[in-house]
């Protein structure tokens, strides 16, 4: 059984990631589809608006809510900091490139910042009312170019296509959730026993409004070399605009059972398009060097090459455009003891797959949270407290990713909140 | 107790958490960077057939010998030659023969009584009349149109009438003797028989005499008388005798002349050993005639160009009166006009007519002349028809040849040139007396051409001499020295017979100098020193950052020539001893000369920390290259030269620090 749990431990927690948070409770647990309540549903389920907890109160109003975070999922300040030199350049022996290298993950060097902001949000019965503003943006560099710069270039084929996008939005979001069956028993495996007290759907219906977006549609830079030459090839184009709006949906499903579990399901952005109508840019740059393979020196070759000359660089207007938003999905699971409650999240998230495993603690209004997630192939420490006086509320949670401490952190993520209800 | 431990962990977390440890001067790392078989260039053909503009060069096929070919034109004329220098002559034509007009004759008569004085009683008598001795009877006669002649031809008719009163008849003379040139016997004539009342006539030919106007007769002889019969004898029987003058032209006479006309000619040579015209257009000169009259009458004067004729094709004259003992200018203008001279002079035809007082006589010889000055002026040709051997300056030809011979040509021993000279647009044969000269930062060198070309022959100079000659030197020598320069000049002669030329024509020089790149080597090296630019970056670079580095490429030889290349780096001008590389050019077969088979080779240049670390410490370099000996070489447009397969292969240390100049003062 220990055995069992063990694996089953370690096998979430290598699935464990940290979701960009809304507030910072939900921060430090590391998601709360399966959890939240209230006012808070808004934003993570639609569904748990038709849940109303023992003493919850009716009407939820957050005055805000907001997290933001920096990082790569590379490196810290002190794996840095290790090959700084301090007035002397350190040399890299084979072991420290490949320490290095060891450290930038295959999918390359990557930078996020996210930022989330919500004000106004409120709840009342199986409705909700919220209005969101996110930023969000990252940026890639493959691995190869660093593989390539500390050991070796040879007869390869390189790709050092560089990824990235970025947008800003706010939802206006109404949000609505209905229990449609309670006291079900499933006969199924594993469920005989277990009686769900109730089963809800929800539905956000959002406009949004767009605030900026960014995009790198192709970011293509490749590097072949062969006996038979040199062939490089640079091909970029960029999407951006500064304003736009659209219409969005989420649709999500809850579920609680008599001895408290509580299952959220939510499908974020299910219909959600937004038609970018203004300063619409397309931004192209590429780079010919023909088809033939170049060499280094001789006519015509690259170190002739005037990138003037061979490169192109326009930036064309355009006109509107639609782009759908990411489709999210969330799922979570959470088993309230009472005082203490266990919580495992998993998602795919702007494209990119996250898991948590998670818990709180109750001491009172004193509720302390912590988590372990892994995201942008880190490990994520989540921790966050909350006060929760029943009609005031307040939580500070704080997400490292990769170490503990400030010089072993590769990103650092802050999230908090303050509602109030009768 | 848990409490403690909690809020411990708690502090020591939060104090971990929140302290980072930055350095004071962050440097980036360093580190070491492979690089392995990068291809550094490009696969290249270096096939001369592309390389030479074909404006430079000249192929006569894809196998042929390529050959610097310089062929060009220049042109001369013969304007300043097509002319007759002025000139200065005199010419006097004899009068010749001269009319004298001598048209009224002379006559006496000899009386009876003076034949027979003792018979004087028998006038106006019939009487016999005995034989008789006469006793010379002299009578004599003067001529009023002249003082004495020299006859040329003519002379005079003598008449005798016998009005004696019977038949002259016996042995009786008469002799016609000049008087005024004592007493010179002209003529003796024999008076047989003359009837009474005929007149026996005799023409006396005074050809070749000189006779003056004092003329006598002298009667003498046997008379036979009446030969018994009684005759009448009248009273004024005599024997009459006259002198009549007979188209008398003479050489010098004093005499009255009568009108008439004389037909004198002169003459001026226009031309010249080295231009005999036949015909001619003349652009322009004249002709000025000073004519003088030194005769003691005044003349008239038609002067006629036999050979020059105006635009209307006639021949050009003047008139022109001159008052005795004067003299008088006229001149013929020749611009536009043409001469005839088929080679011969330019001649004057004077019509001169002699007005000489009636009643006055006048001195006058057979050599009189008329006396005329001609002043020719330079009379220049529009164009000419005659025989030609003109000398004139050859065009000078400049041509550059090794504008700047690179020194690494000095081994190079050319086997062949080829330098023609012919003429176009030409009528002519030639003599050349030129001299090719050769020039080269001062030094001289020349060939002396004299040689005769007819009209469509060259001058051909090759290895073999003049046209083939065997003389030397050659041509081949001179380009030898690599000149930069290589000048035609001197002089030379056209000739022709019958050859029409006008000034405006052009006489085309058409000139090549085919320079077929075949030649030998012998100890062929040269070197290229200077010194070593290297930023203090790069020896820093290369000093500290570069481990070792290694380039491969394959070569394969298709040119004529092979040799070795090295690379010698130095700290000083006189130490440039460091061997840093030597590439060898592998040698290719060749037949002739040309290359049948080529040279192949891989090298592989392996470059060592101490040799970067010499090159770091060099400031001067030099190349070495040395040629292999060859006896024969010869370029074609396909030869070639293969570079492939270059990679370069090494070892680098990546300091960004240093290349963002952190590490230096930068570059120098």
């Amino acid at each position: 059984m220990k055995i069992k749990i063990i694996l089953i431990l370690q096998l979430m927690f290598c699935l464990s990631f940290e979701m960009y948070a809304q507030s910072g409770a939900s921060l430090g647990i590391g998601g709360f589809t399966a959890e939240s309540r209230g006012v808070e549903a808004v934003f993570w389920n639609p569904a748990n608006l038709a849940f109303v907890e023992k003493g919850q109160p009716k009407f939820q109003a957050t005055l805000f809510s907001l997290a933001a975070g920096i990082g790569n999922n590379s490196f810290s300040f002190n794996s840095l900091n290790k090959y700084i030199g301090d007035g002397e350049s350190i040399y890299l022996t084979e072991k420290d490139k490949e320490d290095i290298l060891q450290r930038i993950s295959k999918h390359g060097l990557k930078f996020d910042v996210v930022g989330k902001v919500s004000l106004l949000s409120f709840s009342v019965k199986n409705f909700g009312f919220g209005i969101e503003a996110k930023g969000y943006g990252d940026f890639s560099i493959p691995k190869d170019v660093y593989r390539n710069i500390l050991f070796k270039l040879g007869h390869e084929t390189y790709d050092y296509s560089v990824k990235g996008h970025g947008f800003g939005l706010t939802k206006f979001k109404l949000s609505y959730g209905k229990t449609f069956l309670e006291d079900v028993i499933f006969e199924a495996p594993l469920l005989r026993n277990t009686i769900f007290r109730g089963i809800s759907a929800g539905i956000s219906l959002s406009y949004l409004l767009g605030t900026g977006f960014a995009e790198i549609e192709k970011g293509s830079a490749q590097l072949a070399i062969s006996e038979n030459g040199i062939l490089p090839m640079v091909n970029y184009r960029a999407k951006i605009a500064s304003m736009g709006s659209g219409l969005g949906m989420d649709i999500g499903f809850g579920a609680y059972t008599d001895s408290n579990w509580k299952i959220g399901m939510v499908f974020e952005n299910v219909l959600a398009r937004i038609n970018w109508n203004r300063d619409t840019k397309m931004a192209k740059y590429a780079a010919d060097f023909g088809n033939d393979p170049l060499f280094i020196l001789g006519d015509g070759q690259l170190s002739e090459i005037d990138m003037d000359e061979v490169s192109t660089d326009t930036t064309l207007s355009l006109g509107s455009f639609s782009k759908s938003l990411p489709f999210n999905f969330r799922m979570g699971l959470a088993k309230d003891f009472g005082k203490y409650l266990v919580n495992f999240e998993l998602a795919n998230e702007n494209h990119k797959f996250a898991s948590s495993l998670g818990g709180r603690i109750k001491f009172g209004f004193f509720n302390w949270y912590a988590s372990l997630g892994y995201l942008m192939d880190n490990v994520n420490w989540n921790t966050a407290f909350s006060l929760d006086f029943k009609y005031f509320y307040f939580d500070l949670g704080i997400s490292s990713r990769g170490g503990l401490t400030l010089g072993t952190s590769k990103a650092l993520f802050l999230g908090t909140s303050m509602r109030f209800g009768f | 107790m848990k409490r403690l431990i909690v809020f411990l962990m708690f502090a020591l977390l939060t104090f971990f958490y929140c302290t980072l440890d930055f350095p004071k001067d962050p440097k980036a790392p360093k580190w070491d960077i492979e690089i392995e078989k990068i291809p550094l260039l490009k696969a290249d053909t270096l096939r001369l057939g592309d390389q030479l503009n074909p404006k430079d060069f000249t192929r006569n096929g894809a196998d042929s010998i390529i050959s610097i070919d310089i062929h060009d034109e220049t042109q001369f004329d013969l304007k300043d030659n097509l002319k007759a220098p002025a000139q200065h002559k005199s010419f006097s034509d004899q009068l010749g023969g001269i009319k004298v007009n001598v048209t009224q004759s002379v006559e006496t008569e000899i009386g009876f009584t003076e034949i027979y004085p003792e018979l004087s009683s028998l006038l106006g008598t019939n009487a016999v009349v005995p034989e008789t001795q006469i006793t010379p009877v002299e009578k004599g006669l003067e001529f009023a149109d002249f003082e004495s002649m020299v006859v040329k031809s003519g002379g005079v008719t003598l008449e005798l009438t016998n009005q004696l009163g019977f038949t002259l008849e016996g042995d009786v003379k008469l002799d016609l003797i000049d008087e005024g040139r004592g007493n010179n016997l002209i003529l003796t004539v024999n008076l047989e028989r003359v009837e009474n009342g005929q007149t026996a006539t005799h023409y006396v030919d005074l050809s070749g005499k000189i006779i003056s106007n004092q003329l006598k007769v002298i009667l003498y002889g046997t008379l036979n008388g009446s030969n018994g019969q009684e005759v009448e004898i009248l009273i004024n029987s005599a024997l009459l005798v006259k002198i009549i003058p007979e188209n008398i032209v003479v050489n010098e006479a004093t005499a009255r002349l009568p009108k008439q006309d004389f037909d004198l000619s002169g003459s001026a040579d226009v031309n010249l050993d080295s231009l005999r015209i036949r015909q001619a257009k003349i652009e322009s000169g004249f002709i000025n005639l000073k004519i003088f009259n030194d005769f003691d009458f005044g003349i008239d004067l038609k002067i006629s160009t036999q050979n020059i004729l105006d635009n209307n094709n006639n021949q050009m004259s003047q008139t022109i009166s001159i008052t005795d003992h004067s003299e008088k200018e006229i001149t013929f203008i020749l611009d536009n006009t043409t001469i005839d001279l088929d080679n011969k002079n330019l001649n004057f035809d004077v019509e001169m007519t002699i007005s000489p007082e009636s009643d006055r006589m006048y001195s006058i010889k057979s050599t009189d002349s008329l006396t005329i000055e001609i002043d020719v002026s330079e009379i220049r040709f529009e164009s000419v028809t005659g025989d030609f051997d003109l000398g004139t300056q050859f065009p000078e030809i400049h041509e550059t040849i090794f504008e700047d011979a690179p020194e690494e040509l000095e081994n190079f021993v050319f086997h062949d040139v080829i330098l023609t000279v012919g003429f176009i647009n030409s009528p002519f044969d030639f003599k050349l007396d030129v001299n090719i000269t050769a020039m080269k930062d001062g030094i001289i060198k020349k060939l002396p051409i004299v040689t005769s070309l007819s009209q469509n022959d060259s001058l051909l100079l090759s290895r073999d001499g003049i046209n083939n000659n065997h003389s030397t030197p050659t041509i081949v020598d001179l380009i030898n020295m690599l000149p930069q320069e290589i000048k035609i000049d001197g002089d030379v002669r056209v000739k022709g017979e019958n050859v029409t030329f006008s000034k405006n024509d052009q006489i085309g020089v058409r000139y090549g100098i085919d320079f077929p790149l075949i030649f030998s080597t012998s100890e062929a090296a040269f070197s290229h020193a200077d010194s070593l630019k290297i930023e203090t970056g790069m020896r820093d670079f290369l000093k500290d950052n570069t481990m070792s580095a290694g380039i491969s490429l394959s070569i394969e030889n298709g040119l004529p020539i092979s040799g070795a290349l090295s690379l010698l780096v130095g700290p000083d001008s006189t130490n440039i001893s460091s061997n840093i590389l030597t590439i060898n050019l592998p040698k290719p077969t060749l037949i002739n000369g040309v290359v049948t088979t080529p040279g192949a080779t891989t090298i592989n240049i392996e470059l060592d920390k101490p040799r970067f670390l010499v090159i770091a410490n060099a400031n001067f370099y030099q190349f070495d290259v040395s040629i292999d000996d060859i006896s024969e070489a010869a370029i074609t447009a396909t030869n070639y030269l293969v570079i492939h397969d270059v990679f370069i292969s090494g070892s680098f240390l990546f300091d960004p620090a240093g290349m963002s100049g952190e590490n230096n003062g930068g570059n120098n």
